[in-house]
């Protein structure tokens, strides 16, 4: 009798685990690293080594020194691109939106603790290594509702892209092309192209006042 | 001017101490806001600062600065095309504009009389009233509220400094590097 009790509860603990594990899967996104992205996780932590050193302080003052621990999390690369303005401004339509993404040279990567989303980071090649350009320290918090939607949609296939300084998720559902803003909100292809035409004529009009009164970038 | 010198001083010893400087709060932990449509950042950092609502904002902007025929109130936002025109499609603040609205806004931010790089801006020798109003340019124009910014080893903001901000489109903490793009009120 005390063999079948025992046999229960190693069954049970062993499915609950792996109820767990499951449950934690579904919040990894994007693919593993490749070797050339894991000498880039490389750069990013010397960078962060070179700030910490530089601070002289025991407790620093930088979430991002949360990068030091990175060897104990898990690393993916998000499917990020840029926004060309050029090649949508050629003629302005909600179908243009998709054709005007272009795979970014910039890599961004979403980073899990415990099975959950934690952080994401950017970088930049700058010369010759990888540079942090922006730490989200609550990014798995804001884009909790992502992984679910994307169960329910038609592919894992997703794209991530800013643009008019708002970060998008693209992805297909019953054969449509979905876009959402970062926290969740969808939006219509006409909407978001009638505000990526407002940034856009906004640019132009903002960088004309800045030359006026000698401010260049 | 006694004010700045003893600023000065002090941020100097901060620096040589700690080797780096902050400008600001870093233990910041304040109200966060978030926009409520695409070109309302600059009344999310308005909310953020000094609290009130942001359809109180843009009402502001829309009716002082942009000559639409009537009193509009981007409170009701659907009361008919012309109020979705200003206050959605319109109602993004131009940055010719923004010293004059900032002003008037009664957000609580402090007054200002120009925009400038954030390089301009900090240093050792000067210094700014922080948590603020700045904005990333480049591709897009975004309004993002400053709380602290860290400049390493006595430089003026640059490659190396790190500007902590709160991103009104989505409530991200982020930490932003290479501040060359980055503009500010001053």
């Amino acid at each position: 009798m005390k063999k079948i009790y025992i046999i229960s509860i190693t069954f049970l603990l062993f499915n609950c685990s792996t109820a767990i594990n499951d449950n934690n899967k579904k919040f990894e996104l994007g693919v593993a690293l490749t070797s050339r992205q894991i000498h880039v996780i490389k750069d990013l932590k010397e960078m962060v080594l070179g700030f910490t050193g530089k601070s002289r302080m025991t407790a620093i003052p930088f979430s991002f020194a949360e990068i030091l621990n990175i060897d104990s999390t898990n690393i993916t690369l998000l499917p990020y691109y840029d926004f060309d303005t050029a090649i949508f401004y050629e003629d302005p339509s909600p179908e243009k939106i998709l054709e005007s993404l272009t795979v970014s040279d910039d890599l961004y990567f979403a980073i899990s603790k415990d099975g959950c989303l934690a952080y994401s980071l950017l970088a930049k090649k700058k010369e010759d290594s990888w540079v942090l350009s922006r730490f989200s320290e609550n990014w798995g918090e804001v884009i909790k509702w992502f992984p679910e939607k994307l169960q329910d949609a038609d592919s894992r296939d997703f794209k991530i892209f800013r643009a008019g300084g708002i970060e998008y998720f693209l992805y297909y559902k019953n054969g449509k092309t979905i876009y959402s803003t970062n926290i969740g909100q969808e939006i219509s292809e006409e909407i978001l192209c009638e505000t990526i035409l407002e940034s856009i004529h906004r640019v132009d009009e903002n960088k004309k006042y800045l030359d006026s009164i000698g401010v260049h970038f | 001017m006694k004010k700045i010198i003893s600023i000065v001083v002090i941020l100097s010893t901060i620096m040589i101490i700690y080797g780096f400087a902050i400008f600001g709060n870093a233990d910041y932990n304040g109200r966060t806001a978030k926009q409520e449509y695409a070109t309302w950042c600059v009344y999310a950092v308005m909310q953020m600062h000094g609290g009130g609502l942001q359809h109180y904002y843009a009402s502001l902007y829309v009716n002082n600065f942009l000559n639409s025929p009537n009193i509009i109130d981007c409170m009701y936002i659907d009361y008919n095309s012309l109020t979705r025109t200003y206050c959605v499609n319109m109602a993004g603040v131009k940055l010719k504009d923004l010293v004059r609205f900032v002003n008037m806004s009664h957000s609580g931010l402090e007054p200002v009389s120009g925009v400038g790089k954030i390089g301009d801006c900090y240093g050792p020798n000067r210094y700014k009233d922080l948590p603020c109003l700045a904005l990333e340019v480049g591709t897009y124009y975004h309004a993002l509220y400053l709380v602290y910014i860290a400049i390493f080893d006595d430089k003026m903001p640059d490659e190396s400094s790190v500007m902590v901000c709160i991103d009104p489109a989505s409530g991200e903490k982020l930490s932003l590097m290479g501040n060359s793009d980055k503009l500010i009120l001053r």
